[in-house]
């Protein structure tokens, strides 16, 4: 046909293959600005009860309860001394309670690495999980109580 | 006697010289490389754009935050295993991504009696557990209790608390927590 032109012409990818670049260049880098996310694992109410009998004598655990005046470390046995941290200046004595906590692990023997956290109503969550991080390990990385199971005062609603 | 003409080497370069550029003009088109083919970058470029996009769309560890879900920073350093989700925001209660439960001020919000509020909840985390056991059945993995809970970090412990105890209920015994890594 004259003048028509009408040969068949490949499309120009060149613009398509831009964007393409771009979007997985995009893909990449945005990665390092996506949140990491990580898991803390947590027992359910009466997960630390043994499914065998007899049942082996409980190990002494810890109790931290958390009010709105601080925390309360309470020991399962009478021979563990309860300690009581009120708020200071920052807000919750994280770092008390880790040095506290620290002390229990060191004086008593054989004490289980799980503690019970239990907490009033209207504690909000990162409180609970920042009172975690504090008795998951210590300053220098050393162990302390890194398994948690979460408990309610009998009578809370 | 006849002078030969002396040969000079320099014309019989110039005219090699022509020689190849007619050449080249006729027929070199032909020969050039007109352009790169580009269709197999593309699809390489296709391939790579699919698998990163479905990468990050099934991460476990790819968790939407808005104004309504939050989790809290945390120092712990264990990575995000997939299994049952539940998404508590201050708005609503999700179990795999399906609302259950309204949620506002930090309260369940239901317009049963306190003792049935979270029969939905129950129910849904009834169904994923029966879900896995019938997949079990067929050559999947075995329930092992774990359920992923994303919560936000403003959410109450009263909150919290009351659905993992219902969590509990539905066998599931081994909860973990959602945290954004706060590093140390």
């Amino acid at each position: 046909m004259a003048g028509g032109g009408g040969g068949t012409e490949e499309l120009n990818l060149v613009p398509y293959l831009d964007i393409m670049v771009n979007l997985i260049m995009f893909l990449i880098t945005i990665t390092a600005y996506i949140a990491e996310m990580r898991e803390s694992p947590v027992l359910a109410p009466g997960g630390g009860q043994c499914k065998v009998q007899p049942c082996p004598t409980p190990k002494p655990h810890l109790t931290v309860a958390i009010d709105k005046a601080g925390f309360s470390i309470i020991g399962s046995a009478d021979t563990i001394n309860p300690t009581r941290l009120v708020l200071n200046a920052q807000g919750f004595p994280y770092d008390d309670l880790q040095s506290r906590l620290g002390e229990y692990k060191e004086s008593i023997k054989d004490i289980e690495e799980n503690i019970v956290i239990t907490a009033d109503s209207d504690i909000p969550y990162k409180t609970i999980m920042a009172t975690m991080d504090a008795a998951r390990a210590d300053k220098k990385g050393k162990r302390l109580f890194p398994g948690v199971t979460f408990s309610r005062v009998v009578g809370q609603h | 006697m006849s002078a030969e003409p002396v040969e000079n080497p320099e014309n019989e370069s110039n005219e090699d010289d022509d020689f190849l550029l007619m050449r080249r003009r006729r027929h070199g088109a032909a020969n050039l490389i007109e352009g790169l083919n580009l269709t197999a970058m593309m699809d390489m470029m296709t391939i790579i754009l699919v698998f990163l996009i479905k990468q990050y769309a099934s991460a476990p560890e790819n968790i939407q935050m808005s104004e309504v879900m939050r989790p809290p920073k945390s120092t712990v350093e264990e990575a995000v295993q997939p299994t049952v989700n539940i998404f508590i925001t201050q708005k609503q209660i999700l179990v795999d991504d399906k609302e259950v439960l309204k949620v506002a001020g930090g309260k369940i919000v239901s317009d049963k009696p306190a003792n049935e509020a979270l029969v939905p909840l129950n129910e849904a985390l009834q169904k994923q557990v029966n879900r896995i056991n019938a997949l079990h059945d067929r050559g999947g993995p075995e329930f092992d209790g774990a359920l992923m809970v994303v919560a936000d970090q403003e959410t109450p412990y009263e909150l919290l608390y009351t659905i993992l105890q219902s969590a509990s209920r539905a066998q599931f015994n081994e909860y973990r927590m959602i945290v954004v890594a706060n590093g140390k």
